[in-house]
């Protein structure tokens, strides 16, 4: 295909080209770093928790009586809902895994707050919380009943043993296994670590260090506590009915709140990222939309200012695919130089991006997809107005006014 | 050699059928020069339109050195207009956004012609007709004149081979 003379006449009337071109370029820019943040929200909603989502639940509640005795009446429930024969494991727990809200601490591999350090979410849990949680240690073993311990309320009090997930471990320990090593609290009360979790989420899934979590040993007070339950598969939904049941019918001085399912929670936790992926995915299908309707429009208004001049050209030998070609190519060209003013843009958004709001930078293979996207919906858009084009009959040559 | 038997040209529209050419017959040697005269609405422009092999015609056979044109295909049919058959309109159908040099390149590039011989044909076909300053120019800086000669250059440059060969086309100027 010869685009010198195509380049010459796209150089006399540039105007519609140019502007084309632009939006091409802008479309291009914007679908290339959207497409990117959907892939990282998308890759962020599918991570592996670690935690046994599907089948775990929590039962909100507060102590509403004279008869509510703290850990006893806690005791006493979680004797309850272990009884029922869907329920794998409970226990008790001061924040909801997942949900946004949590508690965190310092922990330093030395005393006054020297040495390695490494900032854990932590829950406070019953020897049934790992089971609860559904993890797996690598190493070491789980604390027993006997440390558990319900601290007084205000007190700085610290376990004297805990679980931590590997991650936290390689933090504080890099080269060597943490296991039975002890660490330090912020007010250098030591801690022994009992046992190394493979891996599980925390509180925060927007934390960078949502994997660094811990398991204390320790009933937490009731102004946060609640229960988390693990179902046997499959049966969460009718555990969480019989759980609520079983809990009302013990009268102790609380009342039951609610019972939300894990899944609910994580769904409403990750609500704002998938928000974002569907909005941005619209954002793209416009922009494209937008863009393939600028080049149809481009294509059908040059077609059809050129009829005589397509005619003339059948006239003197032009065959009907010399045409299509024609302005398929005009068309190619247009895009090409939008494209390659995308690039730039694109490379310039992202680098904005990723420096003001602290995003990974753009990746190279995106733009790549970009560009072979844009390239076949203007080839498509510009189809239809380029075959029209190529059936328009050489008579037009004497026929037209 | 050219041979037109009882070509016979209808056009249709809803409301009526107009005999445009009705039983035609031309025999036109090489060599020799036809001029077609008639009325307004006589059918000058159809006959000039099938001659060309701009249109197709109804009925009746049309020979064009010894090929069967009515028997080609669309393509076939273009190859023959760029090889055999030389336009110059009325309105000469320069294209605008072309120069001189281009507008005469035209049907040389549909041949799918080297470099070198497509500026050779035209620098000579533009050279006879006395334009070779105004290669540059757009159509629209020229006059009616210069338009016309840049038009029947553009239809002679098929033909010329190197410098000043004298085969005569049949050149057509429809009006
Ligand atoms: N596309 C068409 N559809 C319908 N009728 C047509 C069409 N083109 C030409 N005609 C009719 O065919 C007849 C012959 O037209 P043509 O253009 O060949 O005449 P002409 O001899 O060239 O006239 P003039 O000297 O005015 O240019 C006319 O009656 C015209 O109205
Ligand atoms: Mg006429």
């Amino acid at each position: 295909m010869d685009i010198k003379p195509i380049l010459s006449s796209l150089r006399r009337s540039p105007t519609g080209a140019i502007l084309v071109a632009l939006q091409i370029a802008l479309a291009l820019a914007i679908v290339v770093n959207s497409l990117f943040i959907i892939v990282q929200r998308f890759e962020k909603v599918n991570r592996d928790p670690g935690v046994d989502v599907p089948n775990i639940f929590f039962v909100g509640w507060v102590p509403s009586s004279d008869s509510y005795q703290g850990e006893v009446t806690m005791r006493e429930d979680l004797a309850t809902l272990r009884s029922l024969p869907g329920v794998k494991a409970a226990t008790v727990i001061n924040a909801v895994p997942l949900s946004g809200g949590g508690s965190s601490t310092s922990v330093f591999t030395e005393p006054n707050e020297k040495g390695r350090r490494a900032d854990m979410n932590y829950f406070e849990v019953d020897e049934q919380g790992l089971d609860t949680f559904g993890v797996t240690l690598t190493e070491g073993r789980n604390f027993d009943a006997t440390i558990v311990t319900k601290p007084p309320r205000n007190s700085s009090f610290s376990p004297s043993g805990i679980l931590v997930t590997q991650d936290v471990a390689k933090e504080l320990f890099p080269k060597e296994s943490a296991l039975g090593k002890t660490i330090y609290t912020g007010t250098s009360q030591p801690v022994t670590i009992l046992g190394i979790i493979d891996h599980m989420h925390g509180s925060w899934p927007g934390w960078d260090n949502v994997g660094d979590v811990a398991l204390f040993p320790v009933i937490p007070d009731e102004t946060y506590a609640r229960y988390m339950v693990r179902a046997q598969p499959g049966q969460r939904d009718a555990m969480m009915k019989q759980a609520e049941e079983a809990l009302n019918k013990v009268d102790n001085g609380r009342v039951i709140l609610k019972v939300r399912s894990l899944e609910y929670i994580a769904a409403n936790t990750y609500a704002d990222d998938r928000a974002m992926a569907v909005y941005l995915s619209v954002v793209i299908a416009l922009l494209l939309g937008i863009a393939a309707l600028g080049i149809f429009g481009l294509a059908a208004f040059n077609v059809s200012t050129r009829t005589k001049q397509i005619g003339t050209r059948r006239a003197v030998g032009a065959r009907r695919t010399d045409i299509l070609k024609y302005f398929l190519a005009e068309n190619w060209l247009i895009t090409s130089l939008g494209v390659v003013l995308g690039c730039v843009l694109a490379l310039l958004l992202g680098y904005w991006l990723s420096t003001t709001f602290e995003l990974p930078r753009l990746k190279l293979y995106y733009l790549v997809l970009g560009v072979v996207g844009l390239w076949i919906v203007s080839l498509a858009a510009a189809f239809r107005p380029a075959r029209r084009a190529s059936l328009v009959s050489p008579a037009i040559a004497t026929r037209t006014v | 050699m050219f041979e037109m038997t009882q070509v016979t040209k209808a056009y249709r529209t809803d409301l009526l059928e107009t005999h445009a050419l009705r039983e035609f017959s031309l025999k036109v040697d090489k060599g020799e020069f036809v001029a077609v005269t008639g009325p307004s609405g006589s059918g000058k422009t159809t006959f000039l339109n099938v001659a060309g092999l701009l249109e197709t015609f109804d009925s009746g056979s049309y020979r064009l050195d010894d090929v069967d044109v009515s028997k080609l295909d669309d393509d076939a049919r273009s190859r023959v207009r760029n090889h055999k058959i030389g336009f110059i309109f009325q309105s000469f159908n320069l294209i605008p956004d072309l120069n001189v040099f281009d507008n005469v390149d035209v049907p040389l590039r549909y041949r799918r012609m080297q470099a070198a011989e497509r500026r050779e044909r035209i620098n000579s076909a533009l050279d006879l007709v006395g334009l070779s300053s105004r290669m540059k120019h757009l159509p629209s800086q020229l006059s009616g004149g210069q338009q016309q000669r840049v038009a029947i250059a553009r239809a002679r440059s098929r033909v010329i081979r190197h410098c000043c060969s004298r085969t005569n086309p049949p050149a057509t100027s429809i009006r």
